[in-house]
């Protein structure tokens, strides 16, 4: 650090560093506007192309939620996909169970019918009925 | 600063947009509009300080009293422009280069004239002067990118990107 001087007259030198830097920080500023300025052309952008960080900041949130809301959907559409073949699987017995009572019933009705037909016919179903039971 | 987030260097910097660091900050809104209302006092007032006095010859007070509400003005300006990019931020640089040279010239002043019991306030206007080169850096790189974005759309005429494109496609349901 320099040694304290009167206030009212700076050493030779300082005038000229500061004169310099004035020089050059003005001469600069308005150069480098010019220079920018003459070649907008080469800095065009279209509006899509830049965010600024501000921008960015706004934006920033809602492509989490997009991507939370995106992994959702991939979720659902499993569950959606597992729960319509679980629907048709139970589709396809229910018409088995179905057709299953009808020829019951048929039997039972039949004008001929023996108990022990009944129960030999049943007993050939039981095995199906286990799985309806047993999942 | 958020433009990390934003790939540069991959195969999918052509899908991305290009993201610039706004000047719309506090500190550098309030120096510049500090830089005016000083300017002008200054001027109006016909009042200089003792080390800017002591240290500078008269013309170049005048010019540094008028420099201040210039770079102050156009800094502004170039902060809030809403015209094109570039635009925006060339007026920003060179108001921050001139903002930069005006508070080093008194950071200079204040160090020299008034030796140890200046060094508080000649730090934080020496830190003004290191904010405005730094910010004009920051300018410098953006400007550079997006002339670079610009040299790569006319030789690559890839159709205009936009954020929404920047999903892969093939997770399109």
């Amino acid at each position: 650090m320099t040694p304290p001087v009167p206030p009212d007259s700076g050493p030779p030198w300082i005038q000229i560093l500061l004169s310099a830097i004035g020089i050059l920080g003005g001469g600069g500023g308005v150069a480098s506007v010019a220079a920018v300025l003459l070649q907008r052309r080469r800095f065009r952008a279209d509006a899509a192309d830049v965010l600024t960080d501000t921008a960015l900041t706004l934006v920033q949130p809602l492509k989490v939620r997009v991507a939370e809301l995106e992994a959702e959907t991939i979720v659902a559409r499993q569950q959606v996909e597992k729960a319509s073949r679980e629907v048709s699987e139970l589709r396809t017995a229910v018409g088995e169970a179905t057709m299953m009572i009808r020829r019951w019933r048929m039997a039972i009705l039949a004008p001929n019918a023996t108990i022990g037909q009944i129960r030999s016919l049943v007993s050939d179903t039981r095995p199906w009925y286990d799985d309806i039971h047993h999942g | 600063m958020s433009e990390r987030a934003v790939g540069r260097r991959s195969g999918r910097r052509r899908r991305r947009p290009l993201s610039v660091t706004s000047g719309w900050q506090p500190f550098e809104v309030t120096s510049l509009a500090t830089a005016v209302v000083c300017g002008v006092s200054l001027v109006g007032l016909d009042s200089r300080p003792r080390s800017v006095a002591a240290a500078m010859p008269n013309l170049l007070e005048q010019i540094w009293a008028v420099g201040l509400i210039v770079a102050g003005v156009a800094g502004l300006c170039g902060v809030a422009w809403q015209g094109q990019l570039a635009t925006a931020l060339g007026v920003e640089l060179g108001a921050l280069l001139g903002f930069g040279s005006v508070t080093g010239m008194y950071a200079i002043a204040v160090f020299v004239i008034a030796g140890r019991p200046g060094i508080a306030a000649g730090l934080f206007i020496a830190a003004l002067a290191v904010s405005s080169w730094w910010r004009c850096v920051q300018i410098v790189r953006d400007l550079h990118r997006l002339a670079r974005a610009q040299e790569l759309r006319h030789k690559i005429e890839v159709p205009m990107p936009v954020e929404g494109a920047a999903r892969d496609p093939s997770s399109a349901p």
